[in-house]
């Protein structure tokens, strides 16, 4: 039994192999297939199929940056920045009060935060677009980072919990006792110490910011105020669809997150472990 | 207690535990008035608002509501959501699970693959709606180029295009979106399985659908059935992936309630129905979650 | 120096009572011990005197002052932590420059206070690493350095000794009182060890279940217990103590099953002013002798050796009598009894002028 339960184990071993295999060019292709697309001359794009790129050259960047798109670019640094800073500071100090103060309406308040991500979110589209007609912010970044801070807010802050619940409070009354006052103990040690978390939630916010399509859509009316999602599914709305400009602009989306994932990917995944660990 | 004590108790509220109690509330405020700015307000306007015609703005009652069980279009669209739900669950469940157990041994340049795979989620999704455009096109994308080279089609198929397609391939391109998301979780559940109850059913001569049946299957089964209620509840809200892929077409078949709402109230300019469609969804997913926690399983259950 | 007072101090967890009470000064410049089994509340009135928890009822008192809602800062005493809390995220110079630097003291000087503190610690050349990079023992120097450097009037200790291993904690605790008395700053150290207590403190509270069970003076505690419960944890090994009657048949003397101990004729009076007949007796474990040799006048009774634990310059005797099931006894005179060993018939004699009479329902002393 013991040589068929061996080879029965190494065979499980081989497809575990070949599986996990399959699964990366499954998720990985699409990305190749981009990538080629944006460095090939125009008549290869539409000429015959195969896998590797058929010739090399940057006129589809230049095209992309010839219609604009850099615009978008910018506006959605400037909305996933926003999103990053506000949310983290937001969910930073929202998880110290949660997790050190006893308050009336604490459960409350951290129930209210933590349970709108099972919020329907497209129940909103109406109203926040009617609200931002309102008070005269369509087009506007603010609107956006607010309901973008709004989508990240529970995720970061329950990352955040889970981080700061692993500071020993005996670190903040060390400085207590020394001659800090709350906020000061909280900014000299609390901060410093958490800062894989708040690394965490604000790569996770970043991410989630620069892709996040409906809110962009619905309240980013004027073109020049589009961020990059919305950009792109300009350019796809087009009479005639260039695929190379699209492949280029596609991976200009790309590169910005994927770099900051690769750089954070550490402290995120650690963050998604903590953060998913008590589920 | 008494009425003197009770008053040196209300002077301690003035003490450090007040300024604590005041700091707490004040560091807390910020995201609990996010909350009512960016989710309460605006919902609750909603619901005035699905009782209005915002032409005149008078108070129409039920009207909004009335069009709405009485439009087909309504029920067949709930019926594509329960469909593209479903459907995403049960695959991404049945995908993330498997790889997450193929991740689930230790071997060299695991944690590295962990983290490509995760690249699909982190892509923007118009980016991926572009990208599977692309591959799909008839003309000029490789995956019909191939399917018609190795005969397994005859011709050309755009999948987002033909009416008995679209809704599958657009479960399909999400799922494969999130598939990553679900195992790098439930990798993440079943690292916390301690490798002696392996061992021990390996010593008890457990092959290896036992241990899977005996250890793996109940570690998982609480973690799954919360993710399952999440992932209904995201997924039945979907709105990006298929607007980007279909934009609800070929006629309306990925038109799902998400799609129908935008559809509504911003192309067909109707307000008042399409936030009527968002409270009647809402309405749907609270009913949803009350029925979910009336399982057996959830009574005193920790979560919530 | 400073005085610490704790004004009828009672804290409550919602329907648990943790501190109950508390009324008592400590005395300026000493070294106080709060000490108490686990849960008895002494860290938590450790930490009302330091500010970190609110008193529900009563007050703290610095130098007469009310200081009950004053947070820590103002109070000028700092704390050294079971846990030490030191933080890696900053060097071993920033840790301990911390409070001077909360009070605006420029850098030049506080450097200066933190080596000539650091010197004393013997760690001036570990100012520049992180603390994760340094022993136990140099750690538990920088937590203590932290306190020193800023020469408050209090210091606070949190069972410092608990996470060292037994050499180091022996070294540290010496330190500690070298100190202490050197520098004359109030120290007030929670422990749960009666050993550490006794052999640096020069007070000591007891508490139990949120109660005062005694303050005064360590050799107070050891020599005239207040209750029962004192003369229990107290010293070690522990206490013996059985069931007896008072009896008086000429002299005073305790009835226990068999064995009669006479008292000192000279408390006779004090003896038969105790209320009822059926008391608990304690008699210290270094208060019975082995042998019938020496003063005669002792009260003696007869006993078998059950188990012998040897520890060098001492041993620890287990007898069987009619007294108690088993007894506990110690002898300082190895030479004469190191051939004792199990089964042994021995005599044990009873210094009565050491023994301790308690109430049996309340456990006070009498006597």
């Amino acid at each position: 039994m013991s040589a068929n339960y061996t080879t029965r184990r190494r065979a499980v071993t081989g497809l575990r192999f070949g599986l996990l295999a399959v699964a990366l060019v499954v998720f990985l292709f699409p990305f190749y297939w981009m990538f080629k697309t944006s460095v090939e001359p125009t008549d290869a794009v539409y000429g015959d199929v195969g896998l590797l790129p058929g010739g090399f050259t940057f006129t589809h960047y230049e095209q992309a940056f010839s219609v604009g798109f850099h615009e978008s670019v910018i506006n959605s640094l400037i909305v996933a920045i926003g999103t990053t800073v506000l949310t983290t500071v937001v969910a930073l100090i929202g998880a110290f009060s949660i997790l050190r103060y006893r308050y009336p309406g604490r459960g409350g308040a951290a129930k209210l935060v933590l349970l709108t991500y099972m919020f329907p979110h497209v129940a909103l589209i109406v109203p926040v677009f009617y609200l931002a007609a309102q008070v005269g912010l369509l087009s506007s970044p603010i609107m956006l980072i607010a309901m973008h801070t709004m989508l990240a807010l529970p995720f970061c802050m329950w990352i955040l919990m889970a981080f700061l619940e692993d500071i020993p409070r005996e670190l903040e009354e060390a400085a207590l006792v020394e001659g800090a006052s709350e906020l000061g103990a909280f900014a000299r040690i609390t901060v410093p110490l958490s800062y894989p978390g708040i690394i965490a939630a604000g790569t996770f916010a970043f991410i989630m910011s620069w892709g996040e399509y409906m809110f962009a859509f619905v309240l980013m009316r004027e073109s020049a105020s589009h961020t990059v999602p919305v950009a792109l599914h300009q350019l796809l709305g087009a009479y005639a669809i260039d695929w190379g400009l699209l492949a280029a602009v596609s991976i200009i989306a790309t590169v910005p997150v994927l770099a900051l994932f690769w750089l954070m990917a550490k402290y995120l995944g650690e963050g998604i472990a903590k953060g998913t660990g008590v589920v | 207690m008494s009425f003197a004590d009770q008053f040196a108790f209300r002077d301690r509220l003035e003490g450090i535990e007040r300024k604590g109690t005041l700091i707490g509330i004040a560091l807390v405020t910020p995201a609990v008035a996010l909350v009512l700015v960016t989710i309460v307000y605006p919902f609750l306007n909603a619901v005035q608002i699905s009782f209005t015609d915002l032409g005149t703005g008078q108070f129409v009652g039920l009207e909004h509501y009335q069009w709405l069980v009485s439009h087909d279009g309504f029920w067949t669209f709930t019926w594509y959501s329960i469909v593209w739900t479903v459907g995403n669950i049960v695959l991404q469940g049945a995908f993330g699970i498997g790889i997450a157990l193929l991740l689930h041994e230790k071997f060299f340049g695991r944690d590295a693959i962990r983290t490509v795979m995760l690249v699909p989620f982190v892509v923007p999704t118009a980016v991926t709606a572009i990208t599977w455009r692309w591959l799909f096109n008839s003309s000029y994308g490789p995956l019909n180029y191939w399917a018609v080279e190795f005969g397994v089609l005859s011709g050309a198929v755009n999948p987002l295009t033909e009416t008995s397609y679209a809704l599958a391939t657009v479960t399909l391109v999400n799922v494969w979106r999130w598939t990553p998301l679900v195992a790098l979780v439930v990798f993440a559940v079943l690292q916390t399985i301690p490798q002696e109850e392996y061992e021990a059913a390996r010593v008890e001569g457990a092959g290896l659908l036992q241990e899977f049946y005996h250890v793996t299957v109940p570690h998982l089964q609480g973690s799954l059935t919360i993710l399952g209620l999440l992932g209904v509840l995201l997924t039945f809200n979907i709105f990006d992936m298929v607007w980007l892929l279909t934009e609800g077409g070929p006629v309306g078949v990925t038109t799902t309630l998400p799609v129908f709402i935008y559809d509504i109230a911003f192309n067909l300019q109707n307000i008042g129905r399409g936030t009527a469609v968002s409270v009647v969804l809402f309405l749907m997913l609270v009913a949803f979650v009350v029925a979910y926690f009336q399982q057996e399983e959830f009574k005193g259950g920790t979560f919530g | 120096m400073t005085k610490i007072e704790l004004d009828h101090v009672t804290k409550e967890y919602g329907s648990l009572v943790a501190v109950d009470d508390i009324a008592i000064e400590f005395t300026e410049g000493a070294y106080t011990m709060i000490l108490g089994p686990s849960g008895c509340g002494k860290s938590t009135t450790l930490r009302m005197i330091a500010g970190l928890e609110t008193p529900t009822r009563g007050d703290v008192l610095i130098d007469g002052e009310v200081v009950t809602d004053q947070p820590p800062r103002h109070r000028n005493l700092s704390m050294v932590f079971q846990s030490l809390a030191l933080w890696n995220h900053k060097s071993v110079r920033e840790n301990m420059g911390f409070g001077l630097q909360m009070e605006g003291v420029d850098k030049e000087e506080r450097n200066a206070r933190i080596e000539e503190i650091a010197a004393v610690l013997q760690i001036e050349d570990k100012l520049d690493q992180p603390p994760s990079e340094l022993s136990g023992g140099q750690q538990q120097r920088v937590a203590l350095g932290r306190s020193l450097v800023r020469k408050p009037e209090v210091i606070l200790l949190d069972e410092p000794l608990s996470s060292l291993d037994e050499k180091l904690r022996l070294e540290m605790r010496t330190e500690l009182a070298r100190i202490q008395q050197e520098l004359g700053t109030t120290f007030v150290h929670v422990t749960h060890n009666q050993e550490d207590a006794m052999t640096i403190a020069d007070e000591i509270l007891l508490l139990n279940e949120g109660e005062v069970q005694q303050f005064g003076p360590s050799l107070d505690l050891y020599h005239e217990p207040d209750n029962e419960f004192v003369a229990d944890f107290i010293g070690s090994p522990s206490i013996n103590l059985f069931d007896a009657n008072i009896v008086e048949n000429g002299a005073v003397r305790l009835d226990a099953g068999g064995i009669s101990l006479d008292l000192p004729e000279r408390h006779r009076d004090q003896y038969l002013s105790v209320p009822r007949s059926d008391v608990r007796v304690g008699v210290r474990p270094e208060s019975m002798y082995l042998g019938d040799d020496g003063e005669s006048g002792w009260p003696a009774f007869s006993a078998t050796v059950d188990v012998v634990e040897t520890f060098g310059d001492y041993n620890w005797y287990y007898l069987q009598s009619d007294l108690e099931e088993s007894l506990v006894s110690q002898s300082a005179n190895v030479n004469v009894m190191n051939s004792l060993s199990r089964g042994d018939e021995v005599t044990v004699r009873v210094n009565p002028e050491s023994v301790h009479l308690f109430d049996p329902k309340s456990g006070e002393a009498y006597f």
